[in-house]
């Protein structure tokens, strides 16, 4: 392993920034609404409604 | 490295598609587990998924946020994005390489030995036309009378959606095949178009019009993971450009949005250490695979 190497810290930026987001759906309820467009057949999305 | 990474293809194909009770329910999967993000793209609509597909989702709550407003949900999309978002910063386009079903389907296809031919570079800009018109655009502006719009992508282009779910679900379901019309000819001929250009180039959906991979594409320049590229040893030889299944030349545009890291111009192509995978700047796979070692020297000599 390199010596020179350093710690990107972009990353750790964008992945704190999404975990907001995701953790802001969760607090609006939006995993229950995904969760009920999954289960349910959409004819139009497949091309048969 | 390329036999791992088909059985974690595989693997993958499993986890999001892991429900095989539907040939005796006669339905989709309903348990918890499909609150969770497909990282690939991978239809909910398909009776064997049980994750959901960060696209079709999107544009699902794209089309109704009127009316969730209305009702006073603030259903905006942010779960999905910010699952998205995730994967595509931890990982980039190494997703589409390793965990994409409609992936592994193109790599399949492309085995089929007949002439093949490149993708022309313009084309590679149809794949953000179309995340950025039909994902997000279209459903969102398009309304029918009721304030509902379409989910554009789903409906007129999706060719997972076509091989995973339309077709499946008209064999599943007998009452579902008096229903189809004009638009279910039209899917098809999508798909069929996709799988034809599939045998002739390699992963054209890809390359050309998948909105989740123009998503992760612009993550794979700062994702934690991502591969690193070190002038120093590279002699320019040209061997990473003859392997990479996206028509990448690496060495001139490291973690290009179009690399989906698949590691075959690292573990294959380069004999000498100039491609190398890292993890937030540490690097994870610098030596190269026992049967390169032999020509290890060779840059210094």
């Amino acid at each position: 392993m390199r010596k020179d190497w350093r710690i990107r810290k972009t990353p750790f930026v964008f992945i704190i920034l999404f975990l907001i987001l995701l953790l802001s759906g969760i607090m609006l309820d939006e995993p229950s609404r995904v969760l009920e467009q999954a289960r349910s057949l959409c004819l139009e999305c497949i091309g048969i409604g | 490295m390329q036999y791992i990474r088909k059985w974690v293809q595989v693997l993958w194909i499993f986890l999001t598609n892991g429900y095989w009770g539907f040939p005796f329910s006669g339905t989709l999967y309903q348990g918890p587990l499909k609150v969770l993000c497909s990282p690939g793209l991978n239809c909910y609509s398909c009776p064997a998924a049980t994750t959901f597909c960060p696209i079709g989702s999107l544009q699902q709550l794209f089309v109704g946020i009127r009316l969730s407003l209305q009702a006073g949900h603030l259903y905006l999309g942010s779960y999905v994005v910010g699952c998205m978002g995730l994967l595509g910063t931890l990982c980039g386009r190494m997703i589409c390489g390793w965990a994409c079903p409609f992936g592994l389907f193109q790599e399949m296809l492309y085995r089929i030995p007949t002439p093949k031919y490149a993708v022309p570079k313009v084309l590679r800009w149809g794949k953000y036309l179309c995340l950025l018109v039909f994902v997000i655009v279209l459903p969102l502006t398009v309304l029918d009378s009721f304030g509902m719009g379409k989910p554009w992508f789903c409906k007129y282009i999706c060719p997972a959606g076509t091989l995973e779910a339309g077709i499946p679900m008209l064999l599943l379901v007998p009452d579902l095949r008096s229903v189809p019309g004009f638009l279910y000819i039209q899917k098809l001929t999508v798909l069929l178009a996709f799988i034809l250009w599939s045998i002739a180039s390699s992963r054209p959906f890809c390359r050309t019009a998948c909105p989740l991979g123009a998503f992760y594409g612009l993550f794979n320049r700062l994702s934690l993971i991502r591969l690193k590229f070190n002038k120093d040893t590279c002699t320019k030889c040209g061997a990473c450009h003859t392997v990479c299944p996206v028509g990448l030349h690496f060495n001139e545009t490291p973690n290009s949005g179009e690399c989906i890291r698949c590691l075959r111009c690292s573990t294959e192509a380069c004999h000498f250490n100039a491609i190398s995978l890292e993890l937030a700047g540490y690097g994870l796979c610098t030596d190269p695979s026992p049967i390169d070692k032999p020509l290890q020297q060779s840059p210094q000599s």
